[in-house]
């Protein structure tokens, strides 16, 4: 069965709006008691349904609307995540140096090296050149024009950069599969930009 | 020059200040003062803490207002500030209190950091709201300064009596150029112009950067014999430009 077949199920047996028990329901839909009961509960967090008493269900006036217009009821998130009672982020690399940019002016991976690694990462400049080339594609950074010096005889000395999209405190995160940074700052539930 | 952030007695001194302030028997005194000398790796060190903490930070302006403070605070939160003053402070006290739950759950410490806190060490209106907030929701807070933070908070005792902490950044060791130039040189230099280095930079670590960066130049062009480069090795060369004078600092060919 796929997830929110039940609750879908439900919102087309009781389409019609009138308020039926679960004896009733059971004996009108392919579903077992328990899976009435969880597809109830679910509809009613999404003010689909109510429980005029205990056992006995009816569509809101949202609900009736939604079986009209033949929603199908997913699995996921019914209201959007503001970030309000979420976990601590993840303290990587890339996160403590997303710090690090957001209170610097100018930068080098250098400096953000010195800044954000702890010491058991294998190869955290690697790490964050990636990281900086998505977020410059992405428009987050710029690269400034002059270049800082280094002491090697034919180095062309380090790139420099400047974070000019701080968007908030959580680090935007590269996705591969979508070629994109994944901005959890953004929107209810963070949003997706794209590196061209 | 290697990227590595080195320990320095001043680093484990700021370090052991901030567990002693978790420790504090009173809940509200969770001031910490950091003072020192341009050049002594304040910022470097504070940078590096904020970096592995996720804490806030904050840079001070002299024209600092209490409402400029808040809407500084609001906007590094990146919470869009309400007009009013007290919806202000209402918003950053929740945000700041929510991360640092987030921080508490996953066992770090989290702060407040405000740098160049000169310029506000002397204005009581800014310094009792940072005190409010410290005090309300117990968040440690670091003000970072040159040298007169100290003083000029002697003069209200109802913030000087919160500091739990202070941490002097004192000019560097001999111990913390060896560290320096050990961890961050990519050229082994031997004792003697270690202790050169010690004596041109009088202890800033400024100037210690800048002589690695020279002696690395040199190094890197010259191969040291085994030992390191010495002070004969590099006679004449310019090791870094003196903070007093502005005038280069030649290697002696003896010391």
């Amino acid at each position: 069965m796929q997830p929110g077949t039940v609750p879908t199920t439900l919102l087309n047996a009781l389409a019609d709006g009138s308020c039926r028990t679960m004896d009733e329901l059971d004996g009108c839909v392919d579903l077992t008691r328990r899976q009435i009961s969880d597809g109830a509960g679910s509809l009613i967090m999404r003010g689909l349904l109510e429980r005029v008493e205990v056992g006995c269900y009816r569509l809101t006036p949202n609900g009736q609307q939604a079986a009209m217009e033949g929603r199908i009821i997913s699995s996921g998130p019914y209201r959007p995540d503001r970030g309000r009672c979420r976990a601590a982020q993840p303290n990587t690399l890339r996160q403590r140096a997303w710090n690090a940019m957001r209170m610097s002016g100018a930068f080098t991976i250098g400096d953000l090296v010195m800044a954000a690694a702890c010491g058991v990462e294998k190869d955290p400049e690697g790490n964050l050149r990636r990281y900086l080339k998505a977020l410059v594609n992405a428009g987050y950074l710029v690269e400034l024009p002059v270049r800082a010096a280094s002491s090697k005889l034919t180095s062309n000395g380090f790139k420099r950069f400047r974070l000019v999209r701080d968007t908030g405190p959580v680090a935007p995160v590269w996705r591969h599969r979508s070629k994109g940074l994944f901005d959890h700052n953004l929107g209810d539930s963070g949003e997706i930009v794209l590196c061209p | 020059m290697r990227n590595v952030f080195v320990e320095t007695s001043n680093v484990t001194r700021f370090l052991s200040a901030l567990t002693a302030l978790q420790q504090r028997g009173a809940e509200e005194a969770c001031l910490v003062v950091v003072d020192g000398l341009p050049g002594l790796g304040k910022t470097t060190t504070l940078k590096n803490w904020v970096s592995q903490t996720g804490s806030v930070y904050l840079r001070a302006k002299k024209e600092w207002t209490p409402s400029w403070f808040m809407n500084e605070l609001l906007g590094v939160l990146k919470v869009h500030p309400p007009h009013a003053f007290q919806k202000k402070y209402a918003k950053a006290l929740e945000e700041l209190g929510q991360r640092q739950l987030s921080a508490q759950y996953d066992r770090r410490t989290f702060g407040l950091v405000i740098d160049e806190a000169d310029h506000v060490s002397s204005k009581s209106a800014i310094l009792e709201t940072i005190r409010d907030i410290s005090d309300i929701i117990e968040l440690p807070t670091i003000l970072v300064g040159m040298g007169r933070v100290n003083d000029n908070l002697n003069r209200f005792p109802q913030v000087a009596s919160r500091v739990s902490q202070k941490v002097r950044f004192d000019k560097a060791t001999l111990d913390d150029v060896k560290a320096l130039v050990g961890a961050r040189c990519e050229v082994p230099v031997a004792d003697d112009l270690l202790n050169f280095v010690l004596k041109a930079s009088d202890g800033f670590n400024r100037e210690i950067l800048e002589a690695i960066a020279n002696i690395e130049r040199f190094g890197l062009r010259n191969e040291p014999e085994d030992g390191g480069l010495t002070c004969h090795d590099m006679a004449g060369q310019v090791l870094l430009k003196s903070r007093v004078s502005g005038n280069p600092i030649h290697v002696p060919e003896m010391v």
